[in-house]
Parts: structure tokens; C-alpha cells; sequence
């Protein structure tokens, strides 16, 4: 009988504490709802964030194994490669072989860099103009694209993930320059002045009707995206013919 | 040559196919005696004790497990000063040469140099007991110059300490409590005083000229 009454007093009592809980979970709902948009946004904002995240340690991943295991089998052996040539007796064998030999340094070297500025860690390291140089000087290099940078007013100090930020969108840009522009020269400036950031990438390459460049491809996508959690804007200034500038403005909270 | 005047070398690197390739470069060269291979500091300086001869020139890896080269260099330096150390770097990074050459490396070799390089660097580092690319250039161009003749503000030297260390610039900004734009201009000044185009030639002119003491 005891047992019967206590079994039905801790029953009442789960009852009640679960309906406490169904009805504070139910003003919960409703003060969120309260701010529908704020809290959609911050939640996209938030999904974001991390998704990017995950891309950086994934990249980050790849230049270790790069540096650490890919680069340096690739470089024994192409050291081993070259000890063999040394072996070689006639003169058409030994070009060929020292064709292998260089076309494989200058791959080993490519891949570093690659590695290198994919690399968050770098790039928090080195800081954004220096990974910025840095950058140009690859793409010159491999695109064959002529890079100017230049940055004007008293540099703020940025946080590790607006450096970040800025740079991946400064190297998705150049992608795209070498993409779809058909350019032969970019021009980058960075401008700070009075809490806004603003970045110019221009190329004199074939430029777009400026209806279609709504439809955009992922590069752009991409972009809009990192400026968006700076709480930025993208502006797009083309015509056919003129080249393409893209223009970006943040407002930093910070000086 | 006879086997006795053969430089001898040993080297340490971690990734077996790098270490193995790099022995089989340099026989090939002639007159060179790969007398050690170690897997890392540790094993090298293991190796040493129980070795009746101590190499010329002792080829070391940066990144190496058990003990590093930094930490190895500066146990080299202490146990065998008369062995002269080459940092080996999978590419050049320069921060991480830097820190080696303060660590007591006498020159170094990134790991993509073809026979005539590597035999140059290994023949250079032996005779002159230095080896920078940069630096072997400008002391050809102009040996009669005297270094200390040339003025160097306080800022600058100041500079030069932080750049004989694996700091970025950027991070050297902050350390001086300037803007990058300003350690740029540091740089930039002394790349024109010196003639010199990179932050490793900087360095070992700060370590050589004893604007640095190590």
C-alpha cells in the first residue's frame, strides 16, 4: 500500500516537472520568435563560420602532408634522380634526364607554395599584406598575370580571422581573375580610413554584362559569403570590354 | 683523391628516401665520404659517441622527431665545435633558417639544389666555413668593403636582432610597437645599405658582423 502512494507521489512529480519543463521550453520558443530574423541570421552566420572553419583545418592538413611527407619523397627521389644522371653516358639520355629532374624541382617548388599560402597558420603568422605579397608573387609566377598591391592609410589592427578573411578573398578574386577574365594585369588596393576597410581588386581583363554577373558562379559565391560575416558588402563595377573590379567595404568594429 | 682527404659527412633527416637520395648525390660528387646517417638528433649524436672519427660537416634536417635541428645544432656546437653545420630545409623558409643559423649552422642547403649547387655549398662551408648564396655573391663583389663603415641607425640594429629569430615581420611589428609599414621600411633600408635582397642574408650579416652575438 505505502509503496503503491509513493509510486504514485513520484509519478505526480515527474508529471509536474515535466510539464514545467514542456512550458519553459515553450517561452523559450516564443522569446526567440521574437526576434525571428536576428536569430536566422546569427544561426546562418554561425553555420557559416564553422563550415569555413572546417575548409581551414582541412587546408591546414594538406600542407603538412604536403611538407611533410608528399614534398619530401618527391624531393629524394628527385635527388635520387639526379645521382643516376650523373651515371649517364650519352648526351641525349643526360637531356632528357635533366629535363625530368628540373620539370620535378620546379613542381616540388609550386606545390610548397601552394601549400604554404593555403595554410592558415601562415597566413596568421605572416599577417595579411605579407601573405598578400606573398600570394601575387606566386600567381605571377604561375598565371603569368601581372600583380600590383598597394595599401594607403594607418593600418588597423585585425583580428587573426578578418586577416584570414580578407586574404582568402583577395586569393579567390585572383583565382577568378585567371579563371574567367582573360587579363593580363591585376591591381589590388586596400584602404582604411575612419573604421572602414574598403578592397579594390581590378583587372583589365574582358570584363561581363553587368546583368549577368548576378548570376554568380561559386568563386563570387564564395566571396559574398566571407564578406558577409565581416557584415560587409560586394560591389561589382563592369562593363564588356572594360575589365572587372570588385569592390569590397567592411566596417571594422575595432580601431 | 685519396679515401683520407675526403670531406666527410654526416646526415640526419628523418624521411629515409630524402636521407638516402642525398647520399647518392653527394657520392656522386667525389670528394665526399658519407660516413653517417642518422634518422634524427638523437640517433646522430648517439652515432657520434660510438663513432672513432668526428665528420667535417654535419648535414641536419629542421624538422626532425626525438631532437630537432635547433636543439641538435646547439648540442653539436657545445660537444663538437670543430664539425660545421648545414641546415637542411625542405624549402626555404626563412624563419626557420634564421633560428638554425643562430642555433650555431654555419650555412645551409634547401633540399631542391641540384649537384653543382650542393657541391658548391659543401665545398664553400668547408674552405670558408660560411655558406649563404646571397652573401657569397656580395663577398666576391666587393671584399675590400668594410661592413662596420656602414651606418645603421639604432632602429635598424634593433631590427636586425629580431630578424635573427623565426618572428614574421608582422610579429616583429608588434614586439618594436610599430606598424608593419614601418618594419617594412626597416627592411627595405637595410636590403639598399647592405645590398642584400632576403631576411637569411640579413641575419647572418647581423651574426658575422656581430650586430648579433649568438
Amino acid at each position: 500500500m505505502i509503496i503503491l502512494l509513493l509510486s504514485g507521489c513520484v509519478l505526480l512529480l515527474a508529471l509536474l516537472l515535466l510539464r514545467s519543463g514542456r512550458r519553459r521550453k515553450k517561452e523559450r520558443l516564443q522569446n526567440q520568435a521574437g526576434t525571428p530574423r536576428n536569430n536566422e541570421q546569427h544561426y546562418e552566420q554561425e553555420l557559416l563560420r564553422s563550415r569555413l572553419e572546417v575548409q581551414e583545418q582541412a587546408l591546414h592538413h594538406v600542407n603538412t602532408e604536403i611538407k611533410d611527407n608528399i614534398g619530401q619523397v618527391l624531393t629524394g627521389v628527385r635527388m635520387k634522380l639526379a645521382a643516376l644522371s650523373e651515371r649517364i653516358d650519352t648526351k641525349e639520355e643526360a637531356d632528357t634526364f635533366s629535363e625530368v629532374v628540373s620539370g620535378m624541382g620546379k613542381s616540388i617548388r609550386d606545390l610548397r607554395n601552394l601549400g604554404h599560402l593555403l595554410d592558415p597558420a601562415t597566413i596568421e603568422k605572416i599577417g595579411l599584406l605579407d601573405a598578400v605579397e606573398k600570394e601575387l608573387a606566386f600567381v605571377s609566377l604561375i598565371y603569368h598575370l601581372h600583380c600590383t598591391f598597394t595599401y594607403s592609410g594607418q593600418w588597423p589592427e585585425l583580428k587573426a580571422e578578418e586577416d584570414l578573411l580578407l586574404f582568402r578573398m583577395i586569393q579567390e578574386s585572383v583565382v577568378n581573375v585567371h579563371k574567367h577574365a582573360a587579363a593580363t594585369a591585376v591591381n589590388i588596393h586596400i584602404c582604411f580610413a575612419s573604421g572602414v576597410l574598403s578592397l579594390m581588386i581590378a583587372d583589365n581583363g574582358r570584363g561581363m554584362d553587368p546583368e549577368l554577373c548576378r548570376d554568380r558562379g561559386y568563386g563570387l559565391q564564395h566571396i559574398e559569403e566571407r564578406i558577409r560575416l565581416l557584415n560587409g558588402s560586394l560591389d561589382i563595377i563592369t562593363q564588356p570590354g572594360e575589365g572587372t573590379t570588385l569592390v569590397l567595404t567592411c566596417k571594422l568594429k575595432h580601431e | 683523391m685519396s679515401k683520407q682527404s675526403k670531406i666527410t659527412i654526416a646526415i640526419a633527416d628523418d624521411h629515409t628516401i630524402m636521407r638516402n637520395g642525398l647520399a647518392e648525390l653527394i657520392k656522386t660528387l667525389g670528394a665526399y665520404d658519407v660516413v653517417l646517417q642518422a634518422r634524427n638528433g638523437r640517433e646522430l649524436l648517439e652515432l657520434l659517441q660510438t663513432s672513432t672519427q668526428v665528420p667535417d660537416i654535419c648535414i641536419l634536417d629542421i624538422n626532425m622527431p626525438e631532437l630537432n635541428g635547433y636543439e641538435t645544432t646547439a648540442q653539436l656546437r657545445q660537444l663538437y665545435p670543430a664539425i660545421k653545420v648545414m641546415a637542411l630545409s625542405m624549402f626555404d623558409n626563412e624563419f626557420s633558417i634564421v633560428r638554425m643559423l643562430r642555433s650555431g649552422a654555419k650555412g645551409f642547403l634547401h633540399k631542391g639544389a641540384d649537384p653543382d649547387e650542393l657541391s658548391n655549398a659543401l665545398q664553400t662551408l668547408h674552405t670558408e666555413g660560411y655558406f649563404h648564396t646571397e652573401l657569397m655573391l656580395i663577398n666576391s663583389l666587393r671584399k675590400s668593403n668594410n661592413w662596420q663603415t656602414i651606418n645603421i641607425t639604432d632602429r635598424e640594429t634593433e631590427f636586425l636582432k629580431y630578424c635573427c629569430s623565426d618572428l614574421s615581420y608582422k610579429e616583429i611589428a608588434d614586439l618594436m610597437k610599430v606598424s608593419l609599414h614601418t618594419v617594412h621600411g626597416y627592411r627595405d633600408a637595410l636590403f639598399l645599405k647592405l645590398r642584400l635582397k632576403s631576411r637569411t642574408a640579413l641575419a647572418i650579416y647581423a651574426l658575422r658582423t656581430g650586430v648579433v652575438t649568438d
